[in-house]
């Protein structure tokens, strides 16, 4: 009996010991690791500007990440393109802070019309000559994101206390939006999730 | 009227049975109390790693994880793996979007407390809790190479003053037996009592690092090879490397940028970290041993309550006599339920004074040895709604753990009112 309970405390302590290795692990996989379904977002406070990046793997956005080859793949990526653009639609800011979208830039090999294209309409010869010229470049990121600047002015930026993610509802695919902001009141991290889409700061 | 009575049966009952009563009391509060010293420990510890650094915008060291990085660079826990280059930080330094930087350089004692080589700039722009500048409780920043800036209890535990010459060894050993003898260093300054780590640091110059290494190469001395203090004063010193920098950023808008440009940098591989963000991640950690911490002291406060469960469950035949006598005299088995229940609560409302006591015996003793071995500092102060809550909640669990024996004894009670037995 003894011995019993001694043993459910020495796996309790196990397990969690082995889960927080796992966690240093994953925490420490910053953005710099691509990975499906998991997306970032930065954002940063100064004064009443906010800046947002907002960081979506291509397989999240249009459920791939080789070049569009198709009319469909085409179409996918200026769907997506036109959602990142309409920032208000992804994000919502607490009504109180009275914040504005004021420009957004949006990049992504995707929307690289040129690689696209080309690949498609050459001959084999020329497809190999050209192919290995945008290897070097395809090779340093051989997985396609979208990469979606957001400049947003707030008239009252104390106010700003929560940012809802409607970024889960335009893109189904993703599954984990890993947050970090800096602003005047400290640093932060959170992951929100389809059911956690409230991020407080 | 008749609760009184029964609250003065009860005590008068557990006072006959002093022994077993104060020995159930005393196992009841040795588990309070290490509830309660695991939720202050738990809060103190958060609150002093929390207050630790604040208004640095991104630190810098070799790549390794961001926790580790600003354990060793902040907290002065653990070693770094790798030093960054003299011009890697040169070239951090000079960004244009920072506001200020500091280079740490570490791995020095003295006496068992860390010695960090940095600039002046470190007593300018380093911040702590709410963004509060050090302050100097006596003397002036260093100047020379071979000057010294104390922390606060760093002076108070080896007794230094402003004018004082200390010795710093090599290596991160407490006896340090190569010691840099040759080039003491003076104290010109004492830090105020901050309460984080830097209570315990030695500060020096980077040039007065790098002037107590000049004739040692590989961890010894080089024979034949010695430098006087003086003629260190001559040599240009520039520092090799450091081990980690602090920046301050003129916007916060180029954090992001900034620690992409930092963690994609060619000369070397570095790291660069959002501390508060860092520090996050490690609750998030510390959240899974926390909570293993908490199934364990639920245990100890399980097998306290049990144990009182079982000391009054094994004393109802001896107390047969007892009952009978007090339903001889008008009792009804339900007051024996309430005596039996009331002593309980008595049990426990005892062994809860009595943690409490031990809590703050404990902590009066161990608070000084808990400050110099993990520089965690724990006042004693009142306790905090969280601990009132968990009091509370052993009341409660002593108060229905004291219902099972109150149950048989009810039971017995009814029965041997009608039985007859030897």
């Amino acid at each position: 009996m003894k011995y019993g309970r001694l043993r459910i405390v020495a796996i309790l302590f196990g397990s969690t010991l082995v889960w927080s290795f796992n966690s240093l692990t994953t925490a420490v996989a910053e953005e710099g690791a691509h990975q499906h379904g998991v997306s970032h977002l930065n954002i940063a406070i100064e004064g009443n500007h906010l800046e947002m990046e907002l960081i979506v793997p291509g397989s999240d956005a249009v459920g791939f990440e080789h070049s569009p080859s198709t009319t469909e793949d085409r179409k996918a990526v200026q769907a997506a393109a036109k959602n990142f653009k309409d920032g208000m639609q992804l994000f919502v800011f607490s009504a109180a802070a009275n914040c504005r979208f004021e420009h957004t830039k949006l990049q992504s090999s995707l929307l690289d019309k040129h690689s696209g294209h080309k690949h498609h309409a050459h001959k084999k010869h020329d497809h190999a000559k050209h192919s290995s010229r945008q290897d070097k470049k395809a090779s340093k990121e051989p997985h396609a994101e979208f990469h979606v600047h957001y400049h947003i002015e707030c008239a009252n930026p104390g106010k700003l206390t929560y940012i809802d993610a409607r970024f889960f509802k335009s893109f189904p695919s993703a599954q984990k939006l890993v947050t970090r902001w800096v602003t005047a009141r400290g640093q932060g991290a959170a992951t929100l999730t389809p059911a956690k889409t409230r991020l407080t700061f | 009227m008749t609760a009184r009575i029964i609250l003065f049966l009860a005590a008068k009952s557990l006072l006959n049975r002093w022994l077993t009563a104060g020995l159930t009391v005393f196992a009841i509060a040795v588990s309070v109390m290490m509830v309660l010293s695991v939720e202050k420990i738990r809060t103190d510890a958060k609150l002093s790693f929390a207050n630790t650094i604040s208004g640095t915008d991104l630190v810098v060291g070799a790549r390794s994880g961001a926790v580790q990085l600003l354990l060793y660079s902040v907290f002065r826990i653990g070693n770094a793996t790798n030093n960054i280059s003299w011009r890697s930080y040169q070239e951090i330094a000079n960004r244009n979007d920072l506001k200020w930087s500091v280079p740490l350089s570490l791995g020095d004692s003295h006496r068992g407390y860390r010695v960090m080589g940095t600039t002046d700039d470190y007593f300018k722009h380093y911040r702590y809790g709410a963004r509060r500048v050090l302050q100097f409780d006596d003397g002036i920043p260093f100047d020379d190479i071979f000057d010294t800036v104390l922390g606060a209890e760093v002076a108070e535990a080896l007794d230094y003053a402003v004018g004082d010459k200390i010795v710093i060894a090599h290596g991160l050993g407490r006896a340090g037996f190569t010691k840099h003898v040759d080039k003491p260093f003076t104290v010109t300054g004492i830090l105020k009592r901050t309460g984080t780590p830097l209570d315990r640091t030695v500060h020096v110059s980077l040039n007065g690092i790098e002037a107590i290494h000049l004739d040692w190469r590989g961890g010894s001395r080089i024979p034949g090879r010695t430098i006087t203090a003086d003629q260190a004063r001559e040599l240009t010193l520039t520092p090799r490397s450091v081990t980690a920098v602090l920046l301050g950023l003129k916007s916060r808008l180029g954090a992001f940028r900034a620690l992409r440009e930092i963690n994609e940098s060619r000369r070397e591989p570095l790291l660069a970290i959002l501390p508060g963000v860092a520090l996050q991640e490690l609750w998030s950690l510390m959240g899974t041993a926390e909570a293993a911490l908490g199934i364990v002291v639920l245990f100890v406060v399980a097998a306290g309550l049990i144990g009182m469960a079982t000391m009054l469950l094994a004393s109802l035949n001896e107390r047969r006599r007892e009952m009978a006598i007090l339903r001889a005299v008008g009792a009804r088995p339900a007051h024996v339920f309430a005596m039996f229940v009331l002593e309980g609560w008595l049990l426990t409302l005892l062994a809860c004074v009595l943690g409490i006591a031990l809590l703050y015996f404990g902590l009066a003793v161990a608070q000084p040895l808990i400050e110099t071995r993990f520089g965690l500092y724990v006042p004693l102060d009142v306790l905090t709604i969280r601990q009132w809550i968990i009091i509370s909640a052993i009341m409660g669990a002593g108060t229905v753990t004291g219902a099972v024996p109150a149950w048989f004894a009810y039971r017995n009670s009814i029965a041997d009112g009608m039985t007859i037995r030897t």
